[in-house]
């Protein structure tokens, strides 16, 4: 009990969970039925008479009205049952289990290739304002925002899949024939190494560069704008034209700096592995790799309903509780946010 | 409100140079986009993107098709353009309906800060869900219905108008004119509209820009997963998704010029967002 307050708030984050994850239920509900779209018509297919139409209708139970509706889905919920596919007929909770390590095994990766390189163009760009290497390392920014992930997962599996040969084309997490680790942590290159399947490790690893440095790169960008505005403010701070004149060297000046920018940049990472999670599909679905989001692109191209409701509320219940980490891991890095009260730009 | 005009001549002149380069890089932008969006529609007869020929399967470019032929031996200059006549009014049309419907919201919740408070905790609700799952869900739904793309756009769009929005007008509304005009019993309407959004006006369409960039890249992105525009209709996602198996034997054209015209697009409307900012009034802010 060293920090009252903060426990408290925590407890207090903690105890709003549900309500925060329920308002994310209803609205992802209402969006989805009160919007002008009929599944029972998409799933029928243009050419279906009314009554089939109607037919699909009643046996997915969209007939009854929408409280009804509403009612018998937050039952089951409570009941721990999220549904199950009309495509496979598994539930639904169990598949989430499956897929999220692999998407897992992704994006963790890719999300700190993009810090690394995002924050590197943004100290430059920062440091260097107005001069070459700024517009510079502000011309690579623009490039890499203007290239669509899909385009620059392309590109790379043309140059280094099947021009140079030195990669795996898109063939998912392993080659095909390689047998998959005894399943532990359901992420295939750490569940190589628990097995000590030397071989098998490399192989996932092989497989995990262009999906990594695809996304890796796409999302580099926003960290560079965004580390780039950051460090562009706290490097005209008074404080650090102190430290210059105390004699800091450039590189401790420029550590200083990105100290003070920490909240907000991991804040902002934090938004960006939430968004990760569901913003993965486009290249999961490229290069085969059968997580979540390719999951999730597959179900929405069959209407799975059930599927579509769950990962919905998954993802966002996801992004509910990394804001969650987010906001405690600020109150603890930056005694200057006010606990317990919520804090506005 | 009018600039300064007794500067020392040296930064005068390279900010007049800034300023020219900035307008230079905004109308080059809006002139490239105008004319990806208007050729189609004024020159659409010059056009071939229905006609498919399977004597001339994906032959390289040439004289006779600049941009050579795809899968099915259709003229890939005339798809690439024809595209713009779907990709952009979209997304036009999107930010446009997001700017017009967030904006004022926007005003008054940043106007009235009390309600303002309470009405951005929604919008944080709103946008902590997974958006770009919605809007795949939407647009997968309603079967890929252009105006259900619209719409889905305007979801993921419109909060980040009203956050923009309140920002900027809860910044100039505490400004001595506002409290002046308050002062002197005019209305809150017409404060809004004569007196803070002519000081907002440039930071929200340099948001509107960017904004527009990235609805057109999750548009391009719902057509190359297949879930937006239906395929007979060329778009600049659906052809590059159609190009990707000639692409892995090496035939690179079919991918190319679809994938350019989407680059050229994001640079055009991020380049307008930053020639707004940079000339704008609130130039030295970025």
């Amino acid at each position: 009990m060293k920090t009252p307050p903060l426990l408290r708030f925590v407890l207090v984050r903690v105890a709003a969970l549900p309500f925060t994850i329920l308002a994310v239920l209803s609205i992802s509900f209402l969006v989805t039925s009160v919007l002008p779209v009929d599944p029972a018509k998409t799933i029928a297919g243009p050419m279906a008479t009314d009554e089939v139409v109607a037919g699909i209708r009643e046996r997915l139970g969209l007939d009854r009205p929408l409280v009804e509706r509403f009612t018998g889905y937050l039952g089951s919920l409570l009941g721990g049952d999220l549904g199950s596919s009309y495509a496979t007929g598994q539930p639904v909770s169990g598949e989430i289990a499956e897929r999220l390590p692999a998407t897992l095994t992704l994006i963790i990766p890719a999300l700190a290739l993009a810090a690394v390189v995002g924050i590197g163009l943004g100290v430059v760009g920062a440091y260097h304002a107005g001069r070459r290497p700024a517009s510079a390392s502000g011309g690579i920014v623009t490039v890499l925002q203007a290239v669509p992930d899909f385009l620059l997962a392309l590109v790379l599996v043309v140059v280094f899949a099947t021009g140079l040969g030195v990669l795996p084309g898109p063939e998912g997490q392993l080659s095909i024939g390689t047998d998959v680790p005894p399943r532990v942590t359901g992420s295939i290159p750490v569940d190589a190494l628990l097995a000590g399947q030397w071989p098998v490790f490399a192989d996932a690893v092989r497989h995990l560069i262009l999906p990594v440095l695809t996304l890796g790169l796409t999302y580099s960008a926003l960290i560079a704008r965004i580390s780039r505005a950051l460090l562009g403010n706290a490097l005209a701070m008074e404080c650090v034209r102190f430290a210059r004149a105390c004699g800091w060297s450039e590189w401790r000046v420029v550590r200083g700096a990105l100290l003070i920018a920490r909240v907000p940049l991991l804040t902002y990472t934090a938004v960006l592995l939430a968004g990760l999670i569901g913003g993965a599909a486009i290249i999961e679905k490229v290069f085969s790799w059968g997580g979540f989001g390719q999951w999730t692109v597959d179900s929405m191209q069959k209407v799975d309903l059930p599927v579509i409701q769950a990962i919905v509320l998954f993802a966002g219940g996801a992004t509910v509780v990394v804001y969650l980490a987010m906001d405690v891991l600020s109150g603890l890095l930056d005694p200057r946010i006010p606990i317990g009260r919520g804090k506005d730009r | 409100m009018t600039s300064v005009t007794h500067r020392p001549t040296g930064r005068s002149s390279s900010l007049a140079r800034a300023r020219r380069r900035a307008r230079i890089q905004l109308w080059g932008s809006v002139a490239v986009i105008a004319t990806l969006v208007l050729y189609p529609y004024l020159f659409g007869w010059t056009l071939e993107p229905f006609s498919t020929d399977a004597a001339r399967v994906l032959e390289p470019p040439s004289a006779q098709h600049w941009f050579g032929t795809d899968r099915v031996g259709a003229d890939l200059l005339s798809r690439t353009l024809w595209a713009g006549r779907t990709d952009l009014p979209l997304t036009l049309a999107a930010t446009l309906l997001a700017l017009v419907i967030g904006a004022p919201f926007g005003a008054w919740f940043g106007y009235s800060a009390r309600l303002g408070e309470r009405m951005m905790r929604l919008i944080d609700a709103f946008q902590a869900l997974p958006l770009l799952i919605l809007i795949l869900a939407l647009v997968a739904l309603s079967g890929g219905k252009a105006y259900m793309i619209v719409v889905a756009i305007v979801l993921y769009a419109a909060p980040s108008f009203v956050r923009v929005v309140r920002s900027e007008v809860l910044a100039v509304s505490t400004a001595r004119y506002v409290e002046a005009a308050r002062a002197y019993g005019v209305s809150t309407p017409r404060i809004l509209i004569r007196h803070v959004l002519p000081n907002v006006t440039e930071i929200i369409l340099a948001q509107a820009a960017l904004i527009a960039a990235s609805a057109f890249l999750a548009i391009s992105s719902l057509s190359f997963l297949g879930v937006g525009v239906a395929p007979p209709t060329p778009t600049w996602g659906g052809m590059i998704a159609d190009s990707v198996s000639a692409l892995i034997s090496g035939i690179w054209w079919p991918t190319l010029f679809p994938g350019l015209a989407v680059f050229v697009n994001v640079v055009c409307f991020n380049l307008i967002a930053n020639a707004i900012r940079s000339t704008g009034r609130s130039g030295e802010l970025s």
